[in-house]
C-alpha cells in the first residue's frame, strides 16, 4: 500500500522526478559504459592471438612489437633480414614459423604479406583456427585473401580486382597500379584485426616493389606484372615472424638466443606476457577512470538527495494529511525511503537502457576506428552488481530525508506551520 | 563403578571407531607438500657443478669462444634433469606467473618461474626451474609482479619432440597471492 502511495506521490511531481531520474540514469550509464569498455577491450585484445609461443621483430620495445605485429597499431622501426629469419626457422627447438611483412595498405585496410602457413598456424580466441567463408588461401602470385570486414565494407566478392597502395593511406599516386591483385578467398568473421586485413603472399609483396627503389617507382624502369613473375621473388627482409616451439618451457632460452643474436638486432616476446605488461601499464589509468565514474554516480545520488530535501518543506502538508488518515511516523519514514528506492530502481533501469542504446549506436564506429569489438549481451555479473549497488545506495541515501520528514511529522501534528 | 564402566565402554568404542576411521581419513585428504624451487633440482645439478668446466670470468662480452661456451651452457640448461619421484604428487610452489593462453579474466595456461624481471647478465632459469601450469577453469592473473603460491598435482611430461627432454607441468588446484614476503 505504501508503494502505491509512493508511486502516486512521485507521479504527482512528474517534472522534477524525471529530471532526477535522468541524473541518476546518465551517471549509471557512464559507469556501465566505462566498465564495459574496459572489460571488452581487454577481452578483444586477449582474443586476438592464441597458441603462438613467440613473436619476433626488429628491436624496439616489447609492447610496441606486440601492438604492430598482432594488432596492427603503430609501425615497426625496421625490418629483419631473410637470413636471420631462416636461421631461427631452422632452430632445433622451433616447430613452425610464420613470416609477416607489413607496410602496404588498400583503401584504409592494412595489407599483410605472409606465407600459406599463416592460415594453418594462426589461432585466435581459445585456439580457434581461421576458416574461409568463401574461396581458399592464395596460390598464384597475385592472389589475395581478405578479412570479413574488408569484404563487407568494400563490397568485395571473389574475383574482385584490387590495387594495393604503398604506406598506410592511399591518396592515389602511390599505388602499385600495374600489379593488381585478385581476391581468391574471404575469411569468416573472427572479431580480431584479421577481419580488417588483406593477406597476400610474400612473393606478391616483392613483386609489387620490384621496380621501386628508395621508396618511389623509377620512371622508365617499370616491370610489368607478367615480367615480375619470371624474376627472383624471394624476400630479402620481413617485418616480424610468429614462432611455435616444440616445448613451451624452452621459450625463455629461445627468446634469449634471439635477443642476443649477434648478426642482427632482434627481439622476441611471449605474447601473453607482453599483453600482461600492457595491462599493468594501463592499470593506473583504469583505476582512475573507474574512480571518476563512481564519483559521477555519487554526484547523481547527491542530486537526488538535494531534490528530495528541497521538496520536504512543501510536502509537510501532504504528510500532515497522511497523518490525519492514520499514517504513523514510521510509515512516513518508510514512504520516503521507498521513494528514494524507486528513484534508484527506475534510474538504474533507465541508465541501463541509455547505455544499451549508446552501445548499439556506437558499436560499428568503435570497430572501424579502434578495432574494438563491443558486444551487447545480457547483463553480466558486474552489471548486475552495479545496478543492485546503485539502487541500494539510493535507498540508503533516501533515509536521510526520510528521517528529517519523520522528525517533522512528530513535531507538526496536524497544524502545519509552513 | 557402574558409571565408570559405562564411561569406559564409551571410550573404548570411540577409540575403536576412530582408529578405523583415521587411516581412511588420511587417504581422503591428500596432503599438499610445500616445496621450494631447490626441491625441483636433482642433487648434483647446481651452479657449482655446471660452472666447474667453464671459467666464465675469463671471457669478454664479445669473445666468440665465450659466446660458443655460453651457447653450450644454454643447451645444458634447456635439457636440465628432473626428479622423477615428484611425478603425480600434490605440491605447492611460490613464484611468478607468466600468462600464455586465455583472456584477461581467465588464464588457462601459464609458466611459473622462480624470479621475474632478472637482469640480462644471467641466463634465464634452467628447464627444471620452470613449471608449465594448466588451469581449468582459468584463473585471473592480476599482474606480473605479484608473487603467487600455486598448488596442484605436478607431472613430468616429455614435451619435446626430437630432442629427448622432460619438463615439469602442473594441473592447478589452487592459486593465491602471497601477501607478506
Amino acid at each position: 500500500m505504501l508503494i502505491r502511495l509512493a508511486i502516486a506521490s512521485l507521479l504527482n511531481r512528474r517534472a522534477t522526478v524525471i529530471l532526477t531520474l535522468f541524473t541518476i540514469a546518465l551517471s549509471v550509464a557512464l559507469l556501465l559504459g566505462v566498465e564495459k569498455l574496459r572489460q571488452d577491450a581487454k577481452a578483444s585484445f586477449a582474443n586476438t592471438i592464441s597458441q603462438t609461443d613467440l613473436v619476433v621483430g626488429a628491436r624496439s620495445g616489447s609492447i610496441q612489437l606486440l601492438l604492430y605485429s598482432v594488432f596492427r597499431i603503430g609501425n615497426a622501426t625496421s625490418n629483419i633480414s631473410w637470413d636471420s629469419y631462416q636461421h631461427f626457422a631452422n632452430h632445433p627447438r622451433v616447430k613452425w614459423t610464420v613470416p609477416l611483412s607489413l607496410g602496404d595498405s588498400h583503401r584504409g585496410f592494412r595489407v599483410l604479406g605472409t606465407s600459406r602457413d599463416y592460415f594453418q598456424y594462426y589461432r585466435y580466441g581459445r585456439g580457434q583456427p581461421l576458416t574461409f567463408e568463401q574461396g581458399q588461401r592464395f596460390e598464384d602470385l597475385y592472389d589475395a585473401v581478405i578479412g570479413a570486414d574488408v569484404a563487407r565494407e568494400l563490397g568485395y566478392t571473389l574475383g574482385q580486382s584490387m590495387i594495393v597502395a604503398h604506406g598506410l593511406v592511399d591518396i592515389g599516386n602511390s599505388g602499385h597500379k600495374d600489379k593488381p591483385f585478385r581476391v581468391v578467398g574471404i575469411l569468416a568473421r573472427t572479431g580480431t584485426p584479421v577481419d580488417r586485413t588483406v593477406h597476400v603472399s610474400l612473393a606478391g609483396i616483392e613483386a609489387m616493389h620490384i621496380d621501386w627503389q628508395a621508396g618511389v617507382p623509377i620512371p622508365g624502369r617499370s616491370i610489368s606484372a607478367e615480367q615480375a613473375r619470371q624474376m627472383d621473388l624471394e624476400p630479402r627482409a620481413i617485418t616480424a615472424f610468429m614462432v611455435g616451439l616444440t616445448s613451451k618451457i624452452s621459450a625463455f632460452q629461445v627468446q634469449r638466443q634471439i635477443n642476443e643474436y649477434r648478426r642482427e638486432p632482434m627481439q622476441a616476446i611471449l605474447p601473453g606476457v607482453a599483453l600482461q605488461e600492457l595491462w599493468d601499464l594501463m592499470s593506473v589509468a583504469e583505476q582512475a577512470l573507474r574512480a571518476v565514474s563512481i564519483l559521477v554516480v555519487v554526484a547523481g545520488l547527491a542530486g537526488m538527495l538535494s531534490t528530495i530535501l528541497n521538496t520536504l518543506a512543501e510536502r509537510r502538508r501532504e504528510m500532515a494529511i497522511l497523518r490525519s488518515v492514520g499514517a504513523r511516523p514510521l510509515q512516513i519514514f518508510t514512504l520516503f525511503t521507498l521513494e528514494a528506492g524507486l528513484y534508484g530502481l527506475f534510474g538504474t533501469l533507465l541508465g541501463y537502457l541509455v547505455y544499451s542504446l549508446s552501445l548499439l549506436a556506437a558499436a560499428d564506429w568503435l570497430l572501424e576506428s579502434y578495432g574494438l569489438n563491443l558486444q551487447l549481451g545480457p547483463p553480466g555479473s558486474l552489471e548486475w552488481i552495479i545496478l543492485g549497488a546503485v539502487t541500494f545506495a539510493a535507498t540508503l541515501v533516501g533515509m536521510i530525508p526520510a528521517y528529517v520528514a519523520y522528525r517533522n511529522t512528530l513535531a507538526d501534528g496536524l497544524s502545519v506551520r509552513i | 563403578m557402574k558409571v565408570s564402566s559405562g564411561l569406559a565402554k564409551c571410550l573404548i568404542t570411540a577409540g575403536v571407531l576412530l582408529s578405523t576411521l583415521l587411516p581412511s581419513l588420511s587417504y581422503a585428504v591428500d596432503e599438499v607438500r610445500a616445496l621450494d624451487w631447490n626441491d625441483l633440482m636433482p642433487a648434483g645439478f647446481s651452479d657449482e657443478a655446471l660452472f666447474a668446466d667453464y671459467d666464465v670470468s675469463s671471457f669478454d662480452d664479445g669473445d666468440p669462444e665465450g659466446q660458443r661456451r655460453y651457447e653450450e651452457f644454454q643447451e645444458i640448461l634447456q635439457s636440465a634433469p628432473v626428479i622423477e619421484s615428484l611425478d603425480g604428487q600434490l605440491i605447492s610452489l611460490p613464484g611468478f606467473a607468466l600468462p600464455l593462453e586465455g583472456d584477461y579474466e581467465a588464464t588457462s595456461l601459464f609458466l611459473l618461474v622462480p624470479y621475474f624481471g632478472a637482469c640480462i647478465h644471467v641466463p634465464p632459469p634452467p628447464s627444471n626451474q620452470i613449471v608449465l601450469v594448466r588451469a581449468d577453469p582459468g584463473v585471473k592473473i592480476e599482474t606480473l609482479f605479484a608473487p603467487v603460491k600455486v598448488s596442484g598435482r605436478i607431472r613430468i611430461e616429455s614435451t619435446d619432440t626430437g630432442i629427448a627432454h622432460a619438463g615439469y607441468t602442473m594441473d592447478l588446484t589452487n592459486i593465491e597471492t602471497i601477501e607478506d614476503f
